[in-house]
């Protein structure tokens, strides 16, 4: 299991995901459905089961790495209840 | 013999602005006969008619000739009586599509018109020139007149249309204005370059039959210039201008009725200016037909197409005589999209027939195709109901009753539907309260956002960049925030509901926080404000930069 920090504000709207600066000349880029749904989990969960992904999808979040969209983080510390 | 041509106001201000093409052929022809004569384009002024008659000595001529839209046909009327009141002696001639709609008519109701030239105007225009300077007898021997003899009106027998269009002087006429003609450019994105542009027409007609379509008055017949004398023209003008014009509006009807010869066209202006982008206008099935010509076009810097999709609905579709399903819309649109080659839409939102369904249909294909870069101005059009339309004269016959002469009825009025009245009602306050506000924002934030020292800070996370990516999302909400509303206002319509205020409908739940509208326009607008100092943007850069794109024809 990898865990991901998201770097840049985005938007979701419309059915799409919206991530500002990720696009050629700095401009805004919309996320087909398949990777809007996978920006969502990341989102919600802060991590993503890369070895379990389809291939394509391991790509893309490679992309988004190393376009710093988002960032490789430490496992978060759980709060003890 | 003074002779003056006349383009009045069609009430409204078109933002491609050009001068009459029409009447800049016939003033050329003229001259290329010996004959100057004087042009004036009050086409978008809101100047009342008696002020301009008086202004520009309208009235001082023996021979005005006007050319005539249904829009314009009212103050057309008015300036005409004007002139005669003035001047009795000058001879009032009406050409144009609604002139040529309605000839008979116009003779026999309003004595401020002379006569009436119908259809295509050079030839005509000549002879009834002649005429008149040899004294007003010959009348009955001027072809496509229509005029008055006595109480009498007479239609005089038809030219059959020039195919020659060679034979033709380029459209070289000045015209006086009171609104001065921004100078023509196109944005093109590809290159990300700014470039003089002129517009071309390089045939007349077109063979198709679609119900609303005023081209059916001025003839069917197709007919062509060759490649060399389009080529001609765009040398022409360059010269005499002393414009390195670089972009080519072709302005025809239809102009890739035959692949062929529009492919020749455009492979002429290639081989004497590789430098020469170009843009036409054209329907769907003509685009999926020769798919191949359009690829090719595309190598020969072929921009952006005008595609005449007019609705996703079936129904309405069938209604306008398109010919074609929403399918072959859908599929066309697929692939210019696919190719890389712009689209500039022609679409009618609602016509007085259309029901929630057909809003519906018609709110699917935008968000599929066109949910990031609509254009918002179509959400707010309706069918024109033009003179001599066969759409015309169906709705004439489903309502039961003719439509007054020498108006355009009004949309609001004919809905059959009440939800397609509570639709029209809240669009135009939607319209009224919001879009004038996103239309003048988002041409500041994307100016903004494409600025060289916003993309610096955008692509190395430096500076600002933050502030820039929440206003780069603002600024896709309110591209977004008409289809939203109008999405949900389908939708409640579809429910059965009848909203009456845009709150019923919904105006929160917008943007990154899920806000008001009003929280996106005002974080928009504040943010410009900031970003425009922390980037050192000299004041008045992005009110210039709207004024240039305000300019282009697209
Ligand atoms: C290119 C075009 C434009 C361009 C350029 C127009 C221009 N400034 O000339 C732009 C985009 C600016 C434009 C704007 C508008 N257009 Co326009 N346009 C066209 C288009 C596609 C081709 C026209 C063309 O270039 N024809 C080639 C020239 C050579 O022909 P022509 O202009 O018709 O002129 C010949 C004859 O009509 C006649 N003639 C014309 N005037 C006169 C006057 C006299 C005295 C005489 C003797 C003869 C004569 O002789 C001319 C030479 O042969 C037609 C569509 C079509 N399907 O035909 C619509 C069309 C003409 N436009 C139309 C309309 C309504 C408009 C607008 C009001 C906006 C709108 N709602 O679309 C504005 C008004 C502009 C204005 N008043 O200045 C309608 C007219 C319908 C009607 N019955 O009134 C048409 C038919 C399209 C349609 N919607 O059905 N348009
Ligand atoms: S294809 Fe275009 S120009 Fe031809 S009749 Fe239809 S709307 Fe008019």
């Amino acid at each position: 299991m990898a865990f991901y920090t998201i770097l840049t504000p985005y938007l979701d709207e419309c059915g799409s995901v919206y991530v500002a600066g990720a696009g050629a000349g700095g401009s805004a880029v919309r996320l087909n459905e398949r990777a809007s749904a996978l920006w969502r989990d990341l989102a919600a969960t802060g991590r993503c089961d890369a070895p379990a992904m389809a291939e394509e999808d391991r790509a893309f979040v490679h992309a988004l790495v190393s376009r710093r969209v988002i960032a490789s983080a430490e496992e978060p510390v759980r709060g003890g209840g | 013999m003074r002779i003056a041509f006349l383009n009045p106001s069609v009430g409204f201000s078109d933002r491609r602005k050009s001068i009459p093409i029409g009447l800049a052929y016939i003033m050329a022809f003229l001259e290329s006969r010996g004959y100057r004569s004087t042009g004036f384009d009050f086409g978008d002024s809101t100047t009342g008619a008696s002020d301009l008659v008086e202004q520009y000595r309208l009235w001082d001529h023996d021979l005005l000739g006007m050319s005539v839209y249904n829009e314009s046909f009212p103050i057309a009327l008015d300036m005409a009586r004007e002139v005669k009141r003035r001047n009795p002696g000058c001879f009032v001639v009406m050409g144009g599509p609604q002139a040529t709609a309605t000839h008979g008519r116009i003779l026999r109701d309003h004595p401020e018109v002379d006569a009436v030239v119908r259809r295509e105007g050079e030839h005509p225009t000549l002879d009834l020139v002649r005429c008149l300077e040899s004294g007003p007898d010959g009348l009955g021997a001027v072809p496509n007149l229509t005029w008055r003899e006595g109480a009498a009106v007479q239609v005089n027998a038809e030219l059959p249309a020039l195919d020659d269009l060679d034979s033709l002087p380029f459209p070289a006429a000045d015209f006086v204005t009171d609104r001065a003609y921004a100078r023509l450019h196109f944005y093109d994105a590809l290159r990300d370059e700014l470039r003089p542009a002129l517009t071309i027409n390089t045939s007349r007609s077109c063979p198709y039959n679609c119900s609303f379509c005023g081209v059916l008055t001025i003839g069917r017949r197709y007919r062509s210039r060759s490649p060399g004398n389009v080529v001609e023209e765009l040398e022409f003008f360059r010269e005499r201008d002393d414009v390195d014009y670089r972009h080519v509006y072709f302005s025809d009807a239809n102009f890739f009725v035959q692949a062929g010869r529009a492919l020749e066209i455009v492979r002429a202006l290639h081989a004497a200016d590789d430098r020469v982008t170009f843009s036409f206008g054209t329907r769907v099935n003509q685009i999926l037909k020769a798919q191949h010509a359009i690829m090719e076009m595309r190598a020969l810097g072929l921009r952006f197409i005008e595609v005449g999709v007019e609705s996703a609905s079936p129904a309405v579709l069938r209604r306008l005589a398109k010919g074609v399903g929403p399918e072959v819309n859908d599929a066309a649109v697929a692939f210019l999209n696919r190719i890389g080659v712009e689209i500039a839409l022609d679409f009618i939102m609602v016509d007085p027939a259309s029901t929630v369904e057909d809003l519906r249909l018609n709110m699917d294909f935008i968000e599929r195709h066109f949910l990031d870069h609509y254009p918002h101005e179509h959400f707010y059009t309706s069918l024109a109901l033009y003179e001599g339309t066969p759409i015309r004269e169906y709705y004439e016959e489903r309502l039961g009753r003719p439509f007054a002469a020498g108006t355009l009825p009004d949309t609001a009025e004919l809905f059959e539907h009440a939800e397609l009245r509570v639709w029209w009602n809240l669009l135009w306050s939607f319209g009224s309260r919001y879009q004038g506000r996103i239309d003048a924002l988002l041409a500041k934030t994307e100016t903004l956002l494409k600025h060289p020292a916003a993309v610096k800070c955008l692509t190395e996370r430096q500076g600002p960049w933050e502030d820039l990516s929440r206003l780069q999302l603002d600024s896709v909400t309110l591209r977004h925030a008409p289809p939203m509303f109008f999405r949900r206002l389908v939708d409640r319509l579809a429910s059965g509901a009848l909203p009456a205020t845009l709150e019923e409908v919904g105006l929160r739940g917008f943007g990154r926080r899920g806000t008001d509208l009003d929280d996106v326009i005002a974080s928009a607008t504040a943010a410009l404000g900031r970003l425009g100092d922390r980037l050192g943007l000299p004041p008045g850069e992005l009110d210039r930069a709207l004024q240039v794109s305000g300019a282009a024809y697209q």
